[in-house]
């Protein structure tokens, strides 16, 4: 591997100072997935802008409309053990925790999977289940995307090159039971085949559904969330299911690799509906 | 005679142990070596094409290149293999290529990043021939030859009895056809070495598990005498049959000898993936007769192996598979039909089980088969079965005392019980399945011998030489235990001399599960020699009778006080002779007929059953290995962590070829998507072992290497099918063919 310079600024300013002050630079946080096409030959940064030290980037904060903020520069091990969004987005504690493996997790934080935008990334099903919104900064200043707006086609965003992803927002949600669900060829450092998101509170019927690795671009399931209206029972989770298989479908086609992962996608959703609600009695 | 029983059988720390956790063991990438060119491959982009023209031109231009080499700079004869009759195989391809990412040019520089540029700067011209990627393409009428002699490796016939009467006569017919894939070794260290020139001899230093054979090659390639190669084998991370070939050695060594300088070449995880040997997949059409009862009345199998580009151990693969096609069991009329064929894929080699793996989930399947059919449990159905002392094997041959293999069903049986019936629960589906093998320890009806010597050295202790090279499975702390009991030492005692081709003799590969049984007998023959030779010259330099005396390890004991080894050694020294005990083992075999396969491939056999639990989710169809029970008779344990250890590790391999590993040659090209068990794919593995004495091997031990792998994916095969109802015949039991099986599922 070529020699090339590392720089580590401190500030969201410099940051993008030195982004812009030569080309072909890129901007580095954990180094998984980058580094990952640097060897690969994919790319070939002129120097890396390692953004994890800048103090925007890092922590979780409630702001004043509920929502949470969390950090660009979070690793998924933090968010795996994050007391503050263990309690408030348990659904997002669980995508990050079945990334990779402990090593990676250790590494990796939450803003390159979301820049990096592989339709496989694991916290995309969470984050569409909470119509997350990303804020940015750059030579314009902060800017805020909505989910729809920030992911634009697989391994595509619409963050420019120097804008920074500084924090993910989760608005506020009523309190819900969730289920997570990641299938994959092995239990570690395997991408995802498919994953479920769901969170749901019957008295309030409330349900967000979302889908992984399956979709060219993350988003609710408005369909399989409406199938649950019906009623919080076994009958409905198959209707969801069976609303979500539609969806990816209509989307996705007919791939050799569907065959499989269609008629997961309604089983998986049912069983995740299952399990965050404890339904009993199921087979 | 000094039989203490103190060493062989007991526990405790390995001897390479601390130094590989400290980081301390060395590597052969770890070497520095001043001035070492740097190696390069230029690799072909063709699966089959002539070669028309290689223009060396702008590679040979770039500054820092200091030599490049193709076919015609090989000094000797460009073709080597293990096996003497299928020596097909060029260090650097001699007009034509036979499968993508074969060697057809060698760069040596004065930095790798020059070496891999100016590879990369090597322009071949190819002229495509049509290529097959499947046995069957290969063997179609129009199938353009892969070699001169055509398409077909090697074939292997076996008959014993009349099966077509007893097919005709049976109560119960099975049949199906299995296939599985190529498997990629993926041991941690990938292929690595360097060469030096001492004194006009080759030195090469590399990761290897036959350093003999790689001595033998490498003259040849060179076209250099014997004693003008060394090869002496670094610490090795790893092989599982995969570093049995040939691989950077002749590289390092024509760079080495042509140009004078040492060089040292490692191979990338994508060299090593494009360029070493795989598994053989097989197809296998597999017939079974029973009678009403359940006595297995004959078998019929055709078994074709895709060997890729190059034979290897083709033979030896096509050969093994087809002698333990019926696995444990008694079976009096046999028809087995096996044939290695070449195809344009990356070469097949040798893999941890030799095709027995590939066929144990063929009769392992069947035997579910027959169960079902008739009623029984399939416990019972193999211990109806199961080999007994004494009865003749598929190769007519008449088996001797260390038959372990009822023991084994009988302890599975017990511990199913324990278990109790697999219940599924909110998520899915539970399953419980047996898998057992038999295997012959050492090569398939071929003399292969070991050797090794005990001397004295300077110190007035003993130094134990051996050609055995060490892998990562301890042969070194079983040899070292074998003779230390035999001595009367402790292991700390013996120095050791390993796997150096000028300082050690022949002790064969290590593979086969070979070397604690032949090489540790060597070890102990050279032990009783040294013993012998010591108490006689003792005899005689203080006149008492040898019946008096008492070897003790470090001096011979008598009536009038003790002569240390030191003073025996100078004494037979004044002789002309030397305190030494040399040993030799060769199994005893006898090879196989051509037309009928009888004959007697093994002097013994190792024996095994595992049982699994397994959880199929019904929405996803994950499968989970929630329990694995292992028993291995293996005659004795020299080492028991270390057979504990072996049976762990191959059981985990087994879950990776029942469920997940299946080498795509066209996309896979590293660990991003050719994937392995993590340790959390892999449940707690109850291993344990029984002890049949086999009266021919060292304290009674046989092997157990590739023993540990074999029963493991029928026995998660089959309890897939136990939980599933449906019966997975291709492996890997990945996903999708687990979805398929779910589909069709009838319900539990
Ligand atoms: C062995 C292995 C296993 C893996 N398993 C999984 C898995 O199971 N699930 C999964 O989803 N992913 C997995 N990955 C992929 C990867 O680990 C994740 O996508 C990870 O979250 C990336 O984060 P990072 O900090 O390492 O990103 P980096 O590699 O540092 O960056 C990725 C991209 O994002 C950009 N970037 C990073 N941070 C910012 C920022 N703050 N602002 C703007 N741009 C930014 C970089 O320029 C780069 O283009 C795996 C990777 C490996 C090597």
């Amino acid at each position: 591997m070529a020699d090339r310079e590392y720089l580590r600024p401190s500030t969201l300013v410099e940051a993008v100072e030195l982004m812009a002050a030569a080309p072909g630079r890129r901007i580095v946080a954990g180094g998984t997935d980058l580094m990952v096409y640097i060897r690969e030959g994919k790319e070939r940064p002129s120097a890396l802008v390692d953004v994890t030290g800048i103090p925007e980037l890092n922590g979780v904060r409630k702001l004043d409309d509920g929502a949470l903020a969390v950090g660009a520069a979070m690793t998924h091990s933090m968010i795996g053990s994050d007391p503050v969004i263990q309690a408030v987005a348990p659904l997002l504690s669980d995508a990050s925790s079945s990334v990779g493996a402990v090593q990676i997790r250790n590494l990796a934080t939450i803003g390159g999977n979301v820049v990096n935008g592989a339709v496989a990334a694991d916290t995309l099903s969470a984050l569409a289940a909470f119509d997350a919104a990303f804020i940015t900064y750059g030579a314009e200043g902060e800017k805020r995307y909505t989910i729809d707006e920030f992911f634009l086609s697989p391994g595509k965003t619409a963050v420019g090159a120097g804008e920074i992803l500084t924090k993910i927002i989760l608005p506020p949600q009523p309190k819900a039971a969730h289920a997570f669900i990641k299938v994959a060829r092995r239990r570690a450092a395997a991408i995802s085949r498919l994953a479920v998101s769901v969170m749901a509170n019957p008295s309030e019927g409330y349900a967000r559904i979302a889908v992984g690795a399956v979709l060219p671009k993350p988003g609710r399931i408005t369909m399989a969330e409406e199938a649950l209206m019906n009623g919080f029972d076994l009958s409905a989770a198959k209707a969801a299911g069976d609303a979500a298989k539609a969806h990816v479908l209509s989307i996705s086609g007919e791939r050799p690799s569907m065959v499989y992962k269609l008629p997961v996608v309604s089983s998986a959703v049912e069983k995740a509906i299952i399990k965050a609600l404890s339904l009993k009695g199921v087979k | 005679m000094g039989t203490f029983n103190k060493v062989v059988g007991v526990d405790g720390v390995r001897r390479d142990t601390v130094d590989k956790l400290t980081g301390k063991e060395r590597f052969s990438g770890d070497y520095k070596i001043p001035g070492a060119l740097a190696l390069a491959i230029a690799r072909s982009s063709e699966a089959h094409a002539l070669i028309k023209n290689i223009d060396l031109t702008k590679a040979k231009a770039l500054p820092g290149v200091v030599r490049v080499f193709t076919a015609e700079d090989v000094p000797g004869e460009n073709s080597y293999g293990i096996i003497p009759i299928t020596k097909d195989q060029p260090m650097l391809a001699a007009g034509k290529v036979r499968f993508k990412g074969e060697a057809v040019a060698l760069v040596a520089a004065e930095s790798l990043e020059v070496a891999r540029e100016a590879a990369a700067l090597i322009e071949v011209e190819y002229e495509p021939l049509k290529a097959s990627f499947t046995p069957e393409e290969a063997l179609a009428d129009g199938a353009e030859a892969i070699h001169d002699k055509g398409n077909l490796c090697f074939e292997h016939d076996s008959l014993m009895g009349d099966p077509d009467k007893a097919f005709a006569e049976a109560a119960v017919i099975v049949e199906d056809t299995y296939t599985t894939s190529a498997i990629e070794h993926s041991y941690m260290e990938p292929e690595s070495g360097f060469a030096v020139m001492e004194d006009g001899v080759v030195v090469v230093t590399v990761s290897t598990q036959n350093p003999h054979y790689d001595h033998a090659d490498l003259c040849r390639l060179l076209g250099l005498e014997e004693d003008k190669v060394r090869v002496k084998q670094a610490t090795t991370g790893g092989g599982f049959g995969g570093k049995l070939d040939l691989s950077v050695h002749s590289y390092v060594a024509l760079a080495t000898l042509l140009t004078g300088r040492p060089s040292r070449l490692a191979y990338t995880r994508e060299e090593s993936f494009a360029a070493s040997a795989k598994r053989h997949s097989f197809t296998i059409k597999y017939r079974t007769a029973a009678d009403a009862e359940g006595n297995l009345l004959a078998v019929d199998a055709e078994l074709v192996a895709d060997t890729g580009a190059y034979a290897s151990y083709g033979v030896a693969v096509a050969m093994r598979a087809a002698v333990h096609a019926a696995g444990p069991y008694m079976v009096p009329n046999s028809r087995v039909y096996s044939r290695a064929v070449y195809t344009n894929h990356v070469f097949s080699g040798a893999m941890r089980g030799f095709g027995v793996p590939q066929v144990a989930l063929a009769h392992e399947s069947q035997m579910e088969k027959i169960a079902a059919k008739l009623g029984m449990d399939p416990i019972e159905l193999r211990l109806k079965n199961a080999l007994k002392p004494g009865d003749k094997t598929i190769t007519g041959q008449v088996l001797g005392d260390s038959v372990g293999i009822r023991e084994c069903l009988e302890k599975i049986k017990a511990v199913r019980d324990e278990w109790g019936a697999a219940k599924g629960d909110d998520d899915g589906v539970r399953g419980i399945g047996v898998g057992a093998m038999l295997y012959g320890i050492g090569n398939t009806g071929v003399s292969n011998p070991s050797t090794a010597q005990i001397r004295v050295n300077k110190e007035g202790g003993v130094t134990l030489y051996t050609g055995c090279a060490d892998i990562g499975q301890g042969s070194d702390h079983v040899l070292l235990g074998i003779c230390a009991e035999t001595l009367g030492l402790a292991r700390e005692d013996i120095a050791l001399v390993r796997a150096d081709t000028m300082l050690t003799t022949n002790a064969g590969a290590t593979s086969a599960s070979r070397q604690t049984y032949i090489s540790g007998n060597a070890v102990k023959a050279a032990a009783e020699m040294f013993i012998a030779k010591a108490v006689e010259a003792a005899a005689k330099v203080s006149g008492s009778a040898a019946s008096e005396l008492c070897f003790t390890g470090t001096a011979v004991k008598g009536p009038d006080g003790e002569l240390s080894l030191l003073e025996i050694a100078e004494s037979l020294r004044a002789e002309g002779r030397e305190l030494e005990g040399e040993g030799y083992f060769d199994p005893e075999t006898v090879p196989l007929d051509h037309h009928t396969g009888q004959g007697k491939p093994y002097s013994t056999y190792g024996f095994a059953a595992q049982l699994t639990l397994v959880h199929v989710d019904k929405a996803t169809a994950e499968v989970r290995v929630e329990k694995l029970f292992a028993v291995h008779d293996i005659g004795k344990a020299i080492y028991p962590q270390g057979v504990i250890g072996q049976i762990s590790g191959g059981s985990a391999m087994g879950v990776g070829l029942a469920l997940m590993e299946e080498f795509d040659h066209t996309s896979d090209k590293n660990f991003d998507t050719y994937l392995i068990p993590t340790v959390l794919d892999v449940p707690d593995v109850e291993a344990s072992f029984i002890e049949h004495a086999e009266p021919t091997g060292p304290y009674g031990a046989k092997g157990v290497g590739e023993p540990a792998l074999i029963p493991t994916a029928p026995a998660i095969v089959n309890a897939i099918a136990d939980a599933v109802g449906v019966r997975i015949t291709s492996l890997p039991a990945n996903l999708e063919r687990v979805h398929s099986a779910l589909q069709l599922m009838g319900g539990k």
